[in-house]
């Protein structure tokens, strides 16, 4: 189908979305062409103002607008505790848990060979360089329970470990609402490894 | 019509689709690799949890679909636990999982292939002497299995036979030429009368005998790097892992 030049520009740079196809991308388009032009326009400046005013935090390289995230800017948080995290996305659910008060690093994804990622593609070094100069005393992993996740974990254990801090992985196991009885082995093995006193 | 299978599969790879779903490649003992669509995998608590993720061997069964097929059910037979659990193994079972994946096209079956990566991964995970030479094993031996068999005991060009020799391996050619027959070719890599018999022993061996041999570490890394570049000019590609499996051996355990 041809469009009017407007109209195919928006469908082309709609369909670049991840997860967006041809017909979807259509859909968006004739729906923001229907709603109050109020409604397009505040989308379209969200779109400009968070390209142009978020930046990655040079500390933990979680999104800031500024030099520092918002976390790394707190002084009631507790910098001797750092969480390791894959993306920025993570931050915000461990933030949604309420439970964690200290800062975090992002490495930018996991060790993942076959995708050609080793250490050095992710930022392990910065956080080998923090954990020498910001007195950290434990590092807590909280990469994906996945294998490339864990292996991310190994890997950053006997990287820290010698440098006589505290190194963790956050526990995994069944999930809450779950039941025992369909639960595959290896998520059932890990949760009686990390099991707790009552 | 669309119809449900049921194979012996194992977890070569798996990548997010949209919010909650995933695509996992399977190198399945029957059709070959099969890329299939987890539906609600991403969600705690889905039927799946981890029961796709990569070295696993299983039992699934799988719906057939216009594009991608869909995992209905999955058992797991070996998790593969202990090379998940090791840093260096999980390196070497990786690059392995890949030359699999870049050996053949999808639904594309070879025989012996799916047993031999069976065995390595069952090997791997236990006590080996030097991992490298397993992986570099197991590379030429995907190469021979698929039909490029180094050509090692006679010069490629003359016949001469190059046994105690200093040879050069033609990756174009796939074998070695003698040092009469060498001039004008490209790609050539130098193959010294100890990288020679190493890799003859790699191609007559099984996997656990390999598994207890050991070499200088740097023969290791010679003959580790010589498979790489062998299968890479078979492939006609890149192979990702390799910058990152060699990356390792350099630096040592770090
Ligand atoms: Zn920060
Ligand atoms: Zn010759």
């Amino acid at each position: 189908m041809l469009y009017t030049p407007p109209i195919a520009r928006l469908v082309e740079e709609l369909s670049k979305l991840p997860g967006v196809g041809q017909k979807t991308a259509q859909r968006l388009a004739f729906h923001l062409l229907k709603v109050p032009a109020a409604e397009a326009h505040s989308l379209a400046e969200a779109i400009v103002e968070a390209r142009d005013r978020v930046t990655f935090c040079v500390r933990c390289f979680n999104f800031a607008q500024g030099e520092l995230c918002e976390y790394c800017m707190d002084s009631r948080r507790d910098p001797t505790l750092v969480c390791v995290v894959e993306r920025p996305q993570d931050i915000v659910a461990l933030e949604r848990t309420g439970e964690f008060r200290g800062l975090y690093h992002v490495l930018g994804g996991a060790i993942s060979p076959i995708d050609g990622i080793g250490p050095e593609e992710l930022r392990i070094r910065e956080l080998l360089e923090r954990v020498r100069t910001e007195g950290i005393r434990e590092v807590i992993v909280a990469t994906n329970p996945r294998v490339e996740g864990e292996a991310t974990g190994l890997y950053l254990a006997n990287l820290l470990k010698p440098l006589d801090i505290k190194v963790t992985r956050i526990a995994s196991g069944l999930p809450v609402g779950g039941d025992l009885e369909y639960a595959d082995e290896v998520t059932l093995g890990r949760a009686l490894k990390g099991r707790l006193d009552l | 019509m669309a119809a449900t299978y049921k194979e012996k599969a194992i977890v070569l790879r798996a990548y997010d689709l949209g919010e909650a779903d995933r695509i996992v490649t399977l190198f399945t003992e029957g059709r070959g690799p099969v890329r299939a669509v987890a539906k609600g995998i991403k969600r705690t608590g889905s039927k799946f949890g981890a029961r796709l993720e990569p070295f696993t061997l299983l039992d699934v069964i799988l719906h057939e679909g216009r594009n991608l097929d869909t995992i209905v059910q999955t058992e797991i037979i070996n998790a593969h636990a202990p090379i998940r659990a090791d840093y260096g193994k999980y390196l070497f079972g990786e690059a392995m999982l890949e030359m699999i994946e870049k050996s053949l096209r999808e639904n594309q079956t070879i025989p012996r292939l799916f047993p031999a990566l069976c065995v390595t991964l069952d090997v791997l995970e236990g006590e080996v002497a030097d991992p490298s030479l397993l992986l570099a094993a197991f590379d030429l031996k995907v190469c021979a299995l698929i039909g490029y068999h180094p050509h090692l005991a006679q010069c490629l060009n003359c016949g001469r036979e190059t046994a105690g020799e200093k040879v050069w391996l033609n990756l174009i050619g796939g074998g070695v030429v003698c040092v009469n027959c060498r001039a004008g070719l490209d790609d050539l890599i130098p193959l010294a009368p100890a990288a020679l018999v190493l890799m003859n022993q790699l191609m007559a061996l099984d996997m656990a005998a390999i598994s207890s041999s050991r070499v200088s570490p740097a023969l290791a890394v010679e003959i580790l790097s010589i498979a790489f570049r062998f299968s890479e000019a078979f492939l006609e590609r890149p192979l990702r892992s390799r910058a990152v499996v060699l990356n390792y051996l350099e630096k040592g355990a770090l």
